[in-house]
C-alpha cells in the first residue's frame, strides 16, 4: 500500500471553500474568485459537469497557472453551458480535479442564467 | 541594525495582488474578495482612505483564507450623498507595527435611490 504524505499537495484532499459567484451567464466567460485548500498550479482543473444516464456533460474553467494565487485561490472564467438557448436557469456542479490521478473535491453548485434574461438584467443595470 | 525575516508574516512586506470588485455604492457593504501576500489573521486591517478620511473594512478572522485571501465588506464613505464617483485608496495595515501596503484604487459611486432617473427627468 502506498504511504501518502498528508502535508503534500499531491495527496491532501481537494476542497472548495468559497466562491464569489455561484451563478452567471449561460454563455460563460464570467470571472470567478475561488478559495480552496492547497492545489498545485499546473496540476488542477475546475470541472463543470452534469451527470446523466446518457453520459452527461463536462467543461472546464479557463485559467492559466498565474491565476492560481499562492496555492490557495484560483481566478478563472466560467465555460459556456452545453446549450446556450435555455429559457430557465440550469444548475450544474463544479469541482476541483487533479489532472494526474484524477481525484476530485466535493462539488459546489453553479447556476447558468438564460441569455435573454441576462440581457434584460444588464439593461436594467445600465439604466441605473 | 535589526535583521528582518522577509518570509515572516510579522515583518514581511504587505501586498495586495487582486480585488474581484473595484466599484461600489458609497453606502458601503459591498462584498470584496482580496488576494494578497501572506498576512496574519489577528494582526491585519483593511483601510479605506481619502485625504484625512479613513475607515476600516469589515471582516472576521474566519474571513481570512489561508493567510492569502480576505473576504470583506466595504465601509461606508464619509459622505452618503455624493453625486459623482469618488476614487479612494485601499491598503492592508499590520496593526502591530502600523505598516501599510501599497494602495490600490476603489471607486465609490453615488447610491442611487432613483435607479431609473425618474426624478431627474
Amino acid at each position: 500500500n502506498p504511504i501518502y504524505d498528508s502535508k503534500s499537495p499531491n495527496a491532501s484532499n481537494l476542497k472548495i471553500s468559497r466562491m464569489d459567484k455561484t451563478s452567471g451567464s449561460v454563455l460563460g466567460g464570467e470571472e470567478v474568485f475561488l478559495l480552496c485548500d492547497k492545489v498545485q498550479k499546473d496540476d488542477i482543473d475546475i470541472r463543470f459537469y452534469e451527470e446523466e444516464d446518457d453520459g452527461g456533460w463536462e467543461a472546464f474553467g479557463d485559467f492559466s497557472p498565474t491565476d492560481v494565487h499562492k496555492q490557495y485561490a484560483i481566478v478563472f472564467k466560467t465555460p459556456a453551458y452545453r446549450c446556450t438557448d435555455i429559457t430557465r436557469p440550469v444548475t450544474v456542479f463544479l469541482q476541483l480535479r487533479r489532472k494526474k490521478g484524477g481525484d476530485s473535491s466535493e462539488p459546489k453548485q453553479f447556476t447558468y442564467i438564460p441569455h435573454n434574461q441576462d440581457k434584460e438584467e444588464v439593461q436594467r443595470k445600465r439604466m441605473k | 541594525n535589526p535583521i528582518y525575516d522577509k518570509k515572516a508574516t510579522t515583518t514581511a512586506e504587505l501586498k495586495i495582488n487582486r480585488l474581484n470588485v473595484v466599484r461600489g455604492p458609497c453606502t458601503g457593504k459591498t462584498e470584496i474578495y482580496m488576494l494578497c501576500d501572506k498576512v496574519q489573521k489577528d494582526d491585519i486591517e483593511i483601510i479605506f482612505s481619502k485625504d484625512d478620511w479613513e475607515a476600516k473594512a469589515e471582516f472576521a478572522q474566519t474571513d481570512v483564507h489561508r493567510q492569502i485571501a480576505i473576504v470583506f465588506k466595504t465601509p461606508p464613505f464619509r459622505e452618503q450623498n455624493v453625486t459623482e464617483e469618488v476614487e479612494v485608496s485601499v491598503c492592508l495595515r499590520r496593526m502591530s507595527d502600523r505598516m501599510d501596503s501599497e494602495p490600490v484604487k476603489f471607486t465609490y459611486v453615488p447610491d442611487n435611490a432613483d435607479p431609473y432617473g425618474v426624478n431627474r427627468k
